[in-house]
């Protein structure tokens, strides 16, 4: 066949048809190759590609033919002129023009807002409560000791006269809010019940200003660095040690309430040592308690089940964030025009 | 020998609607504002393109007729989706998705071809005439045109409208890009494969490789 060819007089021998043959069909084994000279014959080269290929057409008289009858079928395939329509195609009439749907565009944007407004609800909750419920209770001791500092700061704010007042009533009143058995009348009042039921009385302003009155500034009397350790001396034992730790894993209680008792207890004056830890300790507690609820600059108080139902929202917030970004891509896409 | 860098649309007069064209611009713009005159002075520019394209991405002229009509039908209606650039592209992407849903619809490949209308008398406008050759030239170029014409039937759908987009209609490999959906480097490959396959079938005829031969002397 390739003898006969008048194109392939001069390209050499029956192997260069060949060659040049499996250059030019699919599969054949050097595709690229038949791809850079077409793209070449187009123009559609970059320049690194332009000079290797020409270098190559230089070189290579089979890569020369190659190209020969690549634009030979070009050129032949350009003869090929477009049929002529068979009519006219011409509207007669004007048809109903698609418009995208202004309703859908403001779903889409009102799908884009609740998206960011929730994301950002789920920040603040990631913020709020970066840690888990375990974490909060595991790293209670140590957030319970920065709130120390905290609330015995304002309280040296506070005037020296009613301080040394309320000192005094400090170790009063602070039984007198035990959530031990103590069978006082005081307990029996306001928090003689068992430690999960007095934790709801924590937050409520009006009767903790008052303990806080009396708690706070006693320690304010005395020098800052021993006045936890007035508060504290009636919990001295390893047992207060261990009630404080329990009441700290407590979901209901404030982390920083307890903490003082278990920060204080490795240095307990040696007067208090036989001091009853069953009666003093819940109402050491009871005291420090309500310390962040009203003086300022303490934390935030957020107990440890506040902490873990943000912990439950976030998640919540997250997926539903994802859930409006997923609508809001699919509106996007349902309202992107179409080219045909 | 040495070709050097050519405009793809190299070998083509310059293509109807490109980039420039004020003329089109327009009518396009015209269009756009809901002139119905302006948009069938683009239907008849454009309409032997638009028919020719489906004609041999189908190869039933009715259903290609079909599909013209539907493609302006559509134009027309989503005219504000077309965002300036080449409005012959825009409209060559209207008629080839509109084809390739036909395609895809009958799930078999074309049942007839171009040979075949070629055959029916009314469609002798598949020949176009050629004034200046002799008989003997007419009849070898007639000769080639058949056997192009089988030829691109041989190849799979999307190598032929590659190349019927690039090597018939004159669209470079941008624009071809654009019409089918596909990168321009499947572009390039599909067209060179498509090459390939019609130049063996060039090769494979000492008849039609001297008719070929002469073409390109003519041009």
């Amino acid at each position: 066949m390739d003898q006969h060819d008048p194109r392939m007089n001069g390209a050499g021998s029956p192997g260069d048809s060949d060659r040049i043959l499996r250059l030019a069909r699919p599969n054949g084994g050097d595709d690229a190759r038949l791809e850079r000279l077409s793209a070449y014959l187009d123009g559609w080269t970059t320049d690194r590609e332009r000079v290797a290929v020409e270098r190559e057409l230089a070189a290579d008289h089979v890569a020369r033919e190659v190209l020969d009858d690549l634009r030979l079928v070009r050129v032949a395939l350009a003869n090929l002129e477009s049929p002529r329509a068979p009519r006219s195609f011409a509207l007669a009439a004007a048809p109903a023009r698609h418009s995208p749907n202004a309703l859908f565009r403001r779903l889409e944007w009102a799908t884009r807002g609740a998206a960011g407004l929730v994301a950002l609800a789920f920040a603040f909750a990631l913020v709020r409560a970066p840690q888990t419920a375990e974490t909060v209770t595991n790293t209670a001791a140590t957030v319970a000791l920065e709130s120390v500092a905290t609330v015995t700061a304002p309280v040296e704010t506070q005037p020296a006269a009613k301080a040394r007042e309320t000192a005094t009533q400090t170790l009063n009143v602070a039984p007198s809010l035990s959530t031990t058995p103590v069978p006082t009348p005081a307990s029996e009042a306001s928090a003689g019940t068992p430690v999960p039921a007095a934790v709801p009385t924590t937050p409520v302003p009006a009767p903790t200003s008052a303990p806080l009155a009396a708690s706070s500034p006693a320690s304010a009397s005395a020098p800052p660095d021993i006045a936890p350790r007035t508060l504290l001396t009636p919990v001295p034992t390893p047992a207060g040690t261990v009630e404080a730790t329990r009441l700290a894993t407590v979901p209901a209680p404030v982390p920083t309430v307890t903490s003082p008792v278990a920060v204080a207890t490795p240095e307990p004056p040696a007067e208090s040592a036989s001091t009853p830890d069953v009666k003093v300790a819940p109402s050491v507690d009871r005291a420090v308690a309500v310390a962040p609820a009203s003086v300022p600059g303490t934390i935030p108080p957020a107990t440890a089940s506040d902490s873990a139902g943000e912990t439950d929202v976030a998640p919540a917030l997250g997926v539903l964030t994802l859930l409006l970004v997923l609508l809001a891509t699919i509106q996007r896409v349902g309202n992107r025009p179409k080219q045909a | 020998m040495d070709d050097p860098a050519r405009p793809a649309s190299g070998g083509h007069a310059v293509p109807l609607g490109a980039v420039g064209d004020h003329a089109v611009e327009t009518l396009v713009a015209r269009a756009q504002g809901g002139d119905l005159t302006a948009f069938n002075s683009l239907v008849l520019r454009f309409q032997d393109a638009i028919y020719g394209l489906t004609l041999r991405m189908l190869g039933d002229p009715a259903s290609a007729e079909d599909v013209t009509q539907d493609a302006f039908i559509r134009a027309w209606q989503r005219f504000e989706t077309f965002r300036g650039g080449s409005f012959r592209s825009w409209l060559f992407t209207i008629a080839a998705n509109r084809a390739r849903d036909e395609l895809r619809r009958r799930g078999r490949r074309p049942s007839s071809s171009l040979d075949e209308a070629r055959d029916d008398p009314d469609r002798a406008d598949l020949d176009p005439a050629d004034a200046g050759p002799s008989a003997h030239d007419l009849v070898e170029q007639a000769e080639l045109r058949q056997a192009l014409e089988a030829a691109l039937w041989t190849l799979p759908d999307d190598w032929r409208e590659v190349v019927v987009l690039s090597d018939i209609q004159g669209l470079d490999y941008s624009e071809v890009a654009t019409v089918t959906g596909v990168p321009v480097g499947t572009v390039k490959s599909r067209l060179s494969r498509a090459r390939g396959r019609l130049r063996e079938v060039i090769r494979e005829s000492p008849e039609l490789s001297a008719a070929a031969g002469r073409l390109m002397d003519r041009r």
